[in-house]
């Protein structure tokens, strides 16, 4: 009993994170792209839109006939479904921008690539991670959905305590998946503290 | 740098519309280097548009801005906009970045080393008078003024030959924007820059500009200096925003007598000899003489005309030596007519005369600073 839930442990820890860094390394680069592309911007922020229009259950249900069951399949699922907070939170936390700001930095000579790094990207930075923290615990909770298509992980023993009504097996499951919920939290709010957030005046509006 | 100096910019039939709006309707005109040059006109007459068209932050339709006689459109925009500093009115400052890293991270960007870009912060904040201990601080925690500072500092890190500022001292309070005017001038003598200011407040633009144009809707109404302005409006839009200044008002009303100078300083006894006057008129630290004989007015000298006449070996009198040529005016003539007639005639002395007696004496130059 021990060994499957450590495993399952195991698994539903890489669908978790494995998924949430791909959507991180593809997301933000898909931001970054609609930044500089309007029609660009509304095709990926569409798609985006929609994927996130569908409910979770489904999202990974379709995934099943166009790529079949198993881990990676359900990878591709988990990624679908939380692409959309981060390029959508990248995208806006790009975009909103003072305009006077930009032109000030654009006027002392940025280069437009400067003005992503230095400018742009330090303002966004609380949203990204406002983004990237809902993708981490909705990763998380769509990863427990994926074990209906054998991914394995800790959903797999909720069904399984599910469909027996085995109390035990149900709370072996489900108690893994809440605290790995509440560390992503509380690791993600340390890093951003620890790292990308400045004086807390950076949130109130600068006169 | 791309320029080291700015000598001059050349606007030349530039055009720019948004729509069926020109906000540049065919504007040529020609800023000289180290002058301080200044664009006024109403909100929407197109004079931070066309501002913003030296550092191509707007592009033209047609017509072109011509730097050093070096069309910019040919230079690489990064590099172009690297050489002139820029200044605007909400200032723009990074709020994620303290005010060390606002200011030096055009250096930064540009490698310098750390020391060399900490020397330099402390030189530019003591030139706009800011303190040290303003380094670590971020934007929001400062006053307007002191962002105004920073944001000038920001614009000169680079020791940029060029400078635009776009209303930078219209976001704050009367008082306030009177010291920093005064800052600013002296700043200004310091840098020696090629400055490029556009304002609406016509108070403003008298005090700092070294030249004036005026714009309405596009176009160009006049260019000239302060007194060009006052004297030779080109029409009744130009009139009315000079005569907006409330110290202009009176200007109709005043008659020579009331602004002339005395003369005591001024008067050589046509018996003198030069080496006399010379010393007289260097004494009194002026440049200028009148010269009188038995208290009645003969004519007027200069220094450089003295200095330059063969005193040495030959130091007659100063009545073989003088000016016949001279404007001379009544103590009840208005002054406006006056200074028209100075302007006119290219002359910036005149003499006041009562009864050929000599009571007074007037400076164009002299007389519009005193009521600016």
């Amino acid at each position: 009993m021990f060994d499957q839930i450590l495993s399952s442990f195991y698994v539903h820890i890489l669908l978790t994170y494995i998924s949430l860094i791909l959507s991180i390394v593809i997301g933000i680069p898909l931001a970054v792209i609609s930044l500089k592309n309007r029609y660009i911007a509304n095709f990926i922020i569409g798609f985006c839109n929609l994927v996130q229009a569908i409910p979770s259950f489904a999202v990974v249900a379709i995934v099943v006939p166009l790529f079949g069951i198993g881990f990676k399949p359900a990878i591709l699922a988990i990624f679908l479904r939380i692409l959309m907070p981060i390029v959508k939170n990248t995208y806006d936390g790009l975009i909103n921008i003072d305009i006077l700001v930009l032109e000030s930095s654009k006027g002392m000579g940025l280069s437009e690539w400067q003005i992503l790094r230095y400018i742009r990207f330090p303002n966004a930075y609380p949203s990204i991670f406002a983004g990237i923290k809902f993708a981490a615990i909705l990763s998380n909770s769509v990863a427990i959905l994926t074990a209906i298509i054998g991914s394995g992980g800790l959903g797999s023993i909720i069904f399984e305590g599910l469909a027996s009504f085995n109390i035990n097996k149900i709370l072996a499951g489900s108690i893994p998946a809440i605290l790995i919920a509440l560390f992503m939290d509380i690791s993600f709010s340390m890093i951003e503290k620890k790292f990308f957030t400045y004086p807390d005046i950076i949130n109130k509006n600068h006169p | 740098m791309i320029f080291k100096n700015v000598d001059s910019i050349e606007i030349v039939r530039l055009v720019k519309s948004y729509r069926d709006l020109m906000a540049i309707n065919d504007v040529s005109l020609k800023i000289n280097g180290k002058e301080l040059f200044v664009i006024i006109g109403p909100s929407g007459c197109g004079k931070t548009t066309l501002l913003k068209t030296i550092n191509r932050l707007i592009e033209p339709d047609s017509g072109g801005v011509f730097i050093n006689n070096n069309d910019i459109r040919n230079l690489d925009v990064v590099k172009l906009r690297k050489n002139i500093g820029y200044v605007i009115q909400q200032v723009g400052l990074f709020p994620h970045m303290n005010i060390k890293d606002n200011i030096s991270l055009i250096l930064k960007l540009e490698g310098w080393p750390r020391e060399k870009i900490d020397k330099r912060v402390k030189e530019i904040l003591k030139i706009v008078f800011l303190d040290e201990i303003y380094l670590r601080k971020f934007p929001n925690q400062l006053s307007g003024g002191q962002q105004q500072r920073v944001g000038l500092a920001r614009a000169l890190a680079l020791n940029q030959p060029l400078l635009l500022m776009d209303e930078p001292f219209g976001s704050v309070d009367p008082i306030l924007r009177r010291q920093l005017q005064d800052e600013f001038l002296q700043i200004k003598k310091v840098l020696g820059k090629t400055i490029v200011f556009v304002t609406h407040d016509i108070e403003e633009a008298f005090r700092l500009g070294d030249r004036i144009a005026v714009m309405k809707g596009g176009k160009i109404k006049q260019i000239g200096e302060a007194n060009d302005l006052i004297l030779n409006p080109a029409d009744s839009f130009v009139l009315n925003l000079v005569e907006s200044d409330k110290k202009y008002k009176h200007i109709s009303n005043l008659k020579v007598r009331d602004v002339m100078i005395p003369v005591k300083n001024y008067m050589i006894d046509s018996q003198a000899k030069i080496s006399d006057s010379i010393k007289f008129m260097l004494k009194n630290n002026t440049e200028f003489g009148i010269i009188v004989k038995k208290d009645k007015f003969l004519g007027t000298t200069d220094l450089k005309t003295l200095l330059n006449s063969n005193f040495i070996k030959n130091d007659q009198k100063i009545e073989n030596l003088y000016n016949k040529e001279t404007l001379k005016f009544s103590p009840e003539k208005p002054l406006y007519d006056a200074l028209a007639e100075m302007k006119k005639s290219n002359i910036s002395i005149a003499v006041i005369l009562e009864r050929d007696v000599p009571i007074g004496t007037i400076l164009s130059s002299e007389i519009l600073n005193r009521l600016i």
